[in-house]
């Protein structure tokens, strides 16, 4: 709230907001813990996952005594816990065509932080159709791609979709989710944390939002390579 | 010419880099990776060129910088 051009109208805006985070994994774990801290009004959580023991090295919202328990509702108690003034609403569900479409609807902001190929299609085809932007992460082993989908430009244009860059293929070939291939565990909290970043430049209209652009992170190397997209139209 | 790979490719080809004869655009490029490297086949990928994702068939020039791009699944 001290930050120049952020002020007390800044966090005004990020107490209206309403973000729908999808998956408290590794990657929803930084999301929700930053955007519950900075103050976002209302966080939608989904998962219908319980904490395991192979996730605590890098979903770092749970501890050993939440294994076995629902993911949505810890994540919702630790981030309220932080911050008793933001409201946040549970859902304990697998997203798929017969609720996107309603549940996205109630928001403005959509994170990606899913884990396959079918849920992160679903999100974007639903924000496209409701026209919603969405802050798209993944993550493979010691690398992580970040992008903001379907982002009103100061232009008035969107910014290019998921399907704009990866048209649908052969992804069965191609799903290795963390549980499968591994990760290092600080790599989603690096992708995490950039995405809650956009969420919050989106929200007070600070800086430069990360779309009409595909960053790829190493987290090995320490390199950052930006691609330019284009919107299909 | 030096094609950089990233993500899954890296684990499929099992390098981070791929040495290829200069292909005139990202068609023909595309063409020969695959007959190159089969195991490509399966695998969703697009191609940049200088930092530019290929949407039209674009003209490779000597000392294009060229990626492969898979989308990644994990959260």
């Amino acid at each position: 709230m001290l930050l120049p051009d952020f002020g007390k109208h800044g966090q005004e805006q990020l107490k209206n907001a309403k973000v729908l985070v999808v998956g408290a994994g590794g990657l929803g774990c930084p999301v929700l813990q930053y955007l519950g801290a900075a103050g976002v009004g209302t966080i939608g959580i989904i998962d219908y996952d319980m904490v395991d023991i192979t996730n605590l090295h890098r979903q770092v919202l749970y501890a050993d005594d939440d294994i076995g328990k629902l993911k949505s509702l810890i994540a919702s108690e630790k981030i309220k816990a932080n911050n008793p003034f933001i409201k946040t609403i549970i859902y304990n569900l697998s997203l798929d065509a017969t609720n996107a479409q309603k549940i996205i609807s109630e928001y403005g902001i959509v994170v990606d932080c899913s884990d396959n190929f079918e849920t992160r299609y679903l999100i974007n085809d639903a924000c496209v159709r409701l026209n919603k932007p969405f802050v798209y992460g993944g993550i493979h082993k010691f690398e992580g791609q970040l992008s903001v989908f379907n982002h009103q430009m100061k232009d008035g244009t969107l910014s290019p979709t998921y399907r704009c860059v990866f048209p649908e293929g052969q992804e069965q070939e191609m799903e290795i989710n963390c549980s499968i291939s591994g990760v290092i565990g600080i790599l989603p909290g690096i992708i995490g944390t950039m995405q809650a970043n956009e969420v919050i430049k989106m929200i007070t209209g600070i800086g430069e939002v990360c779309a009409g652009k595909l960053i790829i992170y190493n987290s090995l190397y320490n390199t950052i390579v930006e691609m330019k997209i284009k919107r299909k139209t | 010419m030096k094609v950089l790979l990233f993500g899954v490719l890296i684990d499929a080809i099992g390098e981070k880099t791929i040495e290829m004869d200069t292909s005139p655009d990202a068609n023909s490029l595309k063409e020969n990776l695959m007959l190159k490297h089969p195991i490509l086949r399966s695998y969703n990928f697009v191609i940049a060129i200088n930092k530019q994702i290929d949407y039209s068939d674009m003209t490779i020039n000597e000392g294009d910088e060229i990626a492969l791009l898979p989308p990644f699944a994990g959260g």
